[in-house]
């Protein structure tokens, strides 16, 4: 098993890029992650003092995009960003949401992050795991009267299994050796969940969402915590005119999250963030990738992989397919 | 709510919780932690699942969606009304009945203390919500003391415990191959009338249930300087380290709608051509559209503000209203924030100004 570069070294590496961008006044503030107050929580840290990049820390559990803090941001930034973060911030450039001088990207040959559910269903029910202890391709839990030990490899969130570019495609600097990085999936399996969804019947895909989307409290933290989903207003938070009642019924909720994901059709990269940020474990991957392989397949555009290349929907080529349009 | 009762401890064996959860199915509507999806909810529970609680080797696991919802539910109808003016209002809204028709069962101390700190809110005396106090005098509490509090609990920094009794009509505490079963009200002491599976609790059993009880206060994470923090609040909305506090809130509404204790809604018309209902929503002081003026105008403009709104209604306009911090420490918040942006610790921070 390819295990990367050790935790320890890429921490040390990004405190060091970080003491030296702050130092050299090249950002005013540096965003990465540092220990959470819970045992499996990371949580972003935003340092602004050379002194304080000891905070900083990298491991499977930095799972948040912090991409999502870049929109409207004023002024200089370094940010850490994982394979599939920096897609979302090429699409901010691209979107003109942050400028391309204002951001030090600092990329991570991502190794890929824990999916806490899945740990916590690797854990079982019972006392609470009250610390982890992450190690070179494993993780060690304990609580009281147990300890397990799990490879990390098993508990990696479903998006890191499909992901074709765990080495950021663009980056300033860079912490840890891109060679090291956890292998990419091939191109053609990583629609293979969607292909399968996409072959039952259309009631059991309806069911199966309707099913889902259901759970849904309305708390938008997938909205949220996508960082493309940066509009001044939603279009659910409208009043006049109003697209959406906040109701019951279960086509608000539909209309909402079918909106979103076209919203985010061909900018999304499939970073989870979404489905991790959501507390009542709504699949939320399953359309957004299907959104992905269609602007792949339909339009030849892999998002956030080139910032030259305008958005899906906002461009129209003469050989755009419209077999779909009666 | 209501009389106190006798106090008077009783006892029955663990493997009788199942028989006591079919008693109260047999007379009551019992709504339980369930499992829906995998998120565990307060819901109309089935005599199987009620059943299973008693092959557990402990107490239901806590629920994610608050108790809260039992009584002031997400979504509720006000009132109907149609194209013609006839206007019908919701049958909640009649005359509270003081016969109890319902039973929490499997709840948690600290979502059995909010209902206190919720009953401040719509059962004042200035104001009482019929919807709410209807519901609240028609249901009776089952609370189970907790043994194992979770990692992101603070329930002993908010004045409340493990085995803390405000809010509960009857409280069980494990002891040993037994539960202690506490009255705590004339309604608890009905919750028991016709169950014959319990008996006057004996010194071993009162000795095993406040071992139990101390080392469940000993498993409290954290203790966290609340008092320090709601004296440093008063002075504290101008302060430079609100900007520090924020920045990583991602402005979604996790915290507030899992919260026991936020209670804050919106009233709206869903209206048809032929008629419609007046709805009451929860509503969150994390959106920009909970305090937009109709002129445009956001008194709130930024996560900073809102950010800041949540932390000063709980600690400090609701201390100054109510005598009582709008929080049971039961760590909802802290364990479900997408950025792990945790109270406790924005707390020791305020504290420490």
């Amino acid at each position: 098993m390819v295990t990367g570069d050790s935790r320890a070294e890429i921490t040390q590496r990004l405190r060091d890029i970080a003491r030296d961008l702050l130092e050299r006044g090249e950002v005013d503030v540096f965003i990465g992650y540092e220990e959470g107050s819970l045992p499996l929580r990371t949580t972003p840290a935003f340092i602004t003092r050379p002194d304080d990049v000891s905070r900083l820390t990298w491991g499977a559990l930095c799972e948040n995009n912090l991409a999502t803090y870049l929109p409207k941001f004023e002024g200089r930034v370094g940010v850490v960003v994982k394979g599939c973060d920096v897609r979302a911030l090429v699409n901010l450039i691209v979107e003109k949401q942050i400028a391309r001088d204002q951001v030090k990207i600092v990329g991570v040959p991502c190794q890929g992050v824990i999916d806490r559910r899945k740990l916590a269903g690797a854990v079982g029910e019972g006392p609470p795991v009250r610390s982890v202890e992450e190690t070179d391709g494993f993780i060690i839990v304990r609580g009281s009267g147990f300890e397990k030990t799990i490879p990390v490899q098993e508990m990696l969130s479903p998006a890191c299994a499909t992901c074709v570019h765990p080495v950021p495609v663009l980056y300033d600097l860079l912490a840890g050796d891109e060679a090291r990085s956890r292998g990419a999936c091939p191109r053609e399996d990583a629609f293979a969940e969607v292909e399968r969804f996409a072959g039952r019947n259309v009631e059991d895909r309806f069911a199966y969402f309707a099913r889902e989307i259901e759970r849904c409290i309305e708390c938008y933290a997938c909205r949220q915590a996508c960082p493309l989903c940066y509009c001044p207003e939603c279009f659910v938070d409208r009043q006049s005119p109003k697209w959406v009642g906040r109701w019951r019924d279960l086509s608000d909720k539909m209309v909402f999250h079918l909106g979103r994901v076209l919203h985010t059709a061909g900018r999304c990269a499939d970073c989870g963030a979404c489905r991790r940020a959501c507390p009542a474990g709504i699949d939320l991957r399953l359309l957004s990738k299907q959104m992905e392989k269609d602007a792949l397949e339909f339009f030849g555009h892999e998002p956030g992989t080139d910032l030259e290349a305008a958005p899906v929907l906002a461009t129209y080529r003469r050989e755009d397919p419209d077999d779909f349009i009666l | 709510m209501g009389e106190r009762g006798s106090g008077k401890a009783l006892v029955m064996a663990k493997r009788d919780l199942g028989a006591f959860a079919r008693h109260l199915a047999a007379s009551y509507l019992v709504l339980a932690p369930i499992v829906e999806g995998g998120v565990t909810r307060f819901a109309v529970a089935g005599v199987d699942d009620i059943g299973g609680f008693g092959d557990r080797e402990s107490v239901p696991a806590p629920s994610k969606r608050p108790l809260k919802e039992v009584f002031f539910p997400q979504e509720e109808v006000l009132l109907a009304f149609d194209a013609g003016g006839k206007v019908e209002v919701a049958a909640g809204a009649a005359a509270p009945a003081d016969e109890v028709t319902r039973v929490a069962f499997g709840v948690r101390p600290c979502d059995a203390r909010s209902l206190t700190l919720l009953d401040l809110v719509f059962d004042a005396a200035d104001y009482k919500d019929p919807y709410y106090v209807g519901r609240r005098q028609g249901t009776a509490v089952v609370t189970f003391a907790c043994t194992e509090p979770g990692v992101a609990c603070f329930c002993t920094s908010v004045g409340g415990g493990p085995s803390d009794e405000a809010g509960s009509d009857l409280m069980l505490v494990e002891a040993g191959e037994s539960y202690l079963v506490k009255p705590l009200s004339a309604r608890g002491e009905g919750l028991l009338r016709g169950f014959d599976a319990v008996r006057e609790a004996g010194d071993v059993e009162l000795a095993a249930a406040r071992d139990a009880e101390a080392r469940a206060v000993g498993r409290v994470a954290r203790d966290v300087p609340v008092d320090a923090a709601v004296e440093k609040l008063a002075g504290a909305f101008g302060d430079a380290v609100w900007e520090d506090l924020y920045r990583k809130c991602l402005g979604c509404a996790v915290c507030t709608y899992l919260c026991p204790t936020c209670h804050c809604f919106d009233i709206g018309d869903e209206a048809t051509r032929a008629g419609g209902e007046r709805v009451r929503n929860w509503d969150s002081c994390m959106f920009p559209l909970f305090t937009l003026h109709a002129s445009g105008h956001n008194p709130r403009p930024s996560r900073k503000e809102r950010f800041r709104q949540r932390i000063m209604h709980k600690f400090n306009y609701f201390v100054e209203n109510n005598g009582r911090v709008a929080c049971v420490g039961c760590g909802r918040c802290v364990e479900n924030c997408p950025v792990n942006l945790d109270v406790r610790r924005v707390l020791e921070t305020i504290a420490a100004l």
